[in-house]
């Protein structure tokens, strides 16, 4: 059994194979401070809730922890910004390993194949995701796996492409960042990040509207259209604008990093995913920037994902079965001629 | 040799008159003058027809135009080269010796044309074209041999290497670099993460609801994925896996095609299609008219 974890800035999604089904397992990356007392406690345990207990308070964690911020009227902590480890939340860490393995659970067996996804380096930040990467592993590989990194927008290709010889354009749109991947035949020929991603949209809309962050990403989970038509002063209408920006501000970057290279001459189809790529409309909306663009290589389709949030957890599951089939194959190559041996000395024996 | 004359580049720059633009061009309006004027004397002894029987005026102007053309020639390449303050002193006193002897055949020509004047007027003459004739060779040899041009082409500028790297090159190079160097520090470290942090004093987790979402997917990508990352691999008849190898890099390269639209798909476009149908050419016309 092999498992694809999602390690992203607002949710940790981990996906595994049962029988014909894939199996997703969500919790928001988020925890939240309570102060500490019988009360308080009973009332978690009550409500069968995710918290630890410190010394100096209670912490929730995951899903509970964006509940209760809006029930308490709090902001809901953030172990991750913009796609990697929060600098400035110490206690970050811990809480991130209590959530992955709450998420993740136990290996079924010794070295169970793990693919996490991590960002590619930002090109419009100075920020390096070396360290979040080594740590993020080292996580995972301390719950027991065999753990693989991959850059977010391969697994898009994974999880979207295979029609198309896993060739094309992956693109993850995140909380945190902004991933994208130009893969041929499954092989990464660029990749890079944008430090801009939901978070960023809702920080313009909450900034543009005067409305609280929380409740401009409450909407915009909500959102069921990016229209163009909405009523003077809402929040819909600064998500649309930001939206569209954001669009354009990735599409800008890809055109200048693919000058960068050369790929091959072949028509690259395009696959959108990631939790903030689930608007309707978002798909049109990018389409139709990515057409207007004129992008150095040519484009064959735009393919509209079914199940943006959980494709990046998907591609790592495909990647994790992969190299665990690979793995099985490798074992099994180097017993056959052992028991062919052994099959041969005993025929010599009788 | 002075040894002012070979300077490293500092010194050089400290020890040199500033050069500017208008100084190359006006070494060049001198040297086109000089040959302006060689070339008048030349037509001069041949629309005179000089000899021992001319006319003495006419001998003065073709002797003044050539003698005043090879001096400007001279001083319009010295003055287009880079100059020490020596070989400027050296320019300005060749220039004076020549003007001075220029002036005394002038005066004194058509009268007084005796010697020892005669030896005086030529020597001072000769000495000057001398100087200056020596000046521009030492400045050649110097641009020759010298690592550092003496010659200037043009208006100075900055020496700049063969291949110019850009900001931008420079920049990757180093972002390269510190990449590859920080991944390699990165490989060597090691966390230690067994330890719970020590102020955490109970996990409640057990009966917490997960958010759990179960999709019908065989996630066939697998085996296309291991086909396309290693081809040939995994089949053991050897032959088929290369075919499907070959096929996958066929299909991948292929150039983009229309997609065949289904039935229903055509039906759908051609009677629920919200955009206005595309008008006849007929009717356009009628339009027109």
């Amino acid at each position: 059994m092999a498992k694809g974890l999602d390690i992203g800035t607002m949710n940790i999604i981990c996906a595994e194979k049962d029988k014909n089904d894939i199996v997703f397992t969500q919790q928001r990356n988020a925890f939240m401070e309570l102060d500490s007392n019988d009360l308080t406690k009973t009332m978690l345990d009550i409500s069968k809730v995710l918290y630890i207990e410190r010394k100096d308070g209670i912490s929730l964690l995951g899903e509970d922890a964006f509940k209760f911020a809006t029930i308490f009227e709090k902001e809901a902590r953030r172990p991750m910004t913009h796609g990697i480890i929060s600098p400035r939340e110490k206690e970050a860490i811990p809480i991130m390993k209590l959530i992955v393995g709450e998420v993740l659970g136990q290996p079924k067996k010794q070295n169970e194949v793990l693919y996490i996804s991590t960002p590619a380096n930002p090109i419009d930040t100075d920020l390096n995701v070396l360290y979040h990467k080594k740590t993020m592993e080292m996580l995972t590989k301390g719950l027991k796996y065999d753990t693989h990194v991959i850059d977010e927008g391969l697994a898009v290709i994974y999880s979207e492409l295979s029609d198309n010889n896993f060739t094309g354009i992956g693109i993850s749109v995140g909380a945190g960042m902004t991933n994208v991947t130009l893969a041929y035949l499954a092989t990464p020929l660029m990749s890079f990040s944008i430090a801009r991603g939901g978070d960023w949209i809702d920080e313009q809309a909450s900034k543009s509207t005067g409305m609280p962050k929380e409740h401009v990403t409450a909407t915009k989970e909500k959102i069921s259209k990016l229209s163009k038509e909405v009523k003077m002063g809402s929040v819909e209408g600064a998500l649309t604008i930001y939206y569209d920006a954001l669009i354009t501000y990735v599409i800008k970057n890809l055109n200048r990093k693919l000058a960068e290279i050369t790929p091959p001459n072949v028509a690259f189809p395009v696959a959108i995913a990631g939790g903030s790529a689930q608007p309707e409309g978002f798909f049109d909306l990018f389409e139709k920037r990515l057409r207007e663009a004129n992008l150095r290589v040519d484009l064959a389709k735009i393919k509209h994902v079914k199940d943006p949030l959980l494709s990046v957890a998907r591609g790592c599951l495909i990647a994790a079965r992969t190299q665990e089939e690979k793995g099985r194959q490798q074992y099994n190559q180097t017993q056959t001629p052992t028991q062919t041996q052994t099959k041969s000395t005993q025929k010599k024996k009788k | 040799m002075h040894d002012d004359d070979f300077v490293d580049g500092e010194s050089n720059n400290n020890k040199l008159f500033s050069r500017g633009a208008a100084i190359y061009y006006f070494g060049s309006l001198v040297f086109i003058a000089g040959i302006a004027l060689l070339i008048l004397g030349s037509a001069l002894i041949m629309f005179f027809k000089l000899s021992y029987t001319s006319e003495l005026q006419e001998i003065l102007y073709t002797v003044i135009s050539i003698a005043i053309g090879i001096v400007l020639i001279l001083l319009g390449i010295n003055l287009m080269m880079k100059q020490t303050k020596k070989r400027y002193f050296i320019i300005i006193l060749s220039v004076i010796s020549v003007t001075v002897s220029m002036f005394l055949f002038i005066r004194n020509y058509e009268y007084n044309w005796y010697y020892p004047l005669v030896s005086y007027v030529f020597g001072l003459y000769v000495a000057g074209f001398l100087l200056l004739l020596g000046n521009t060779f030492a400045g050649a040899i110097m641009w020759i041999i010298g690592s550092k041009p003496g010659f200037s082409l043009g208006p100075v500028e900055d020496e700049e290497p063969a291949h110019l790297y850009t900001d931008e090159e420079i920049q990757r190079d180093i972002e390269e670099a510190t990449r590859k160097s920080a991944e390699a520090a990165v490989a060597e470290l090691h966390f230690d993460m067994d330890e719970a942090p020590e102020d955490i004093l109970a996990v409640h987790v057990s009966q917490t609801p997960k958010n759990v979402t179960r999709v019908r997917d065989k996630i066939t990508e697998v085996k296309s994925l291991g086909q396309t990352l290693s081809p040939g691999a995994t089949e053991k008849w050897g032959s088929v896996g290369i075919e499907k190898a070959s096929m996958a890099l066929a299909n991948t390269l292929e150039p983009k095609k229309k997609l065949r639209k289904g039935f229903f798909q055509r039906i759908k476009e051609k009677y629920f299609n919200k955009q206005p149908k595309k008008e006849s050419k007929e009717k356009i016309k009628n339009k027109n008219y």
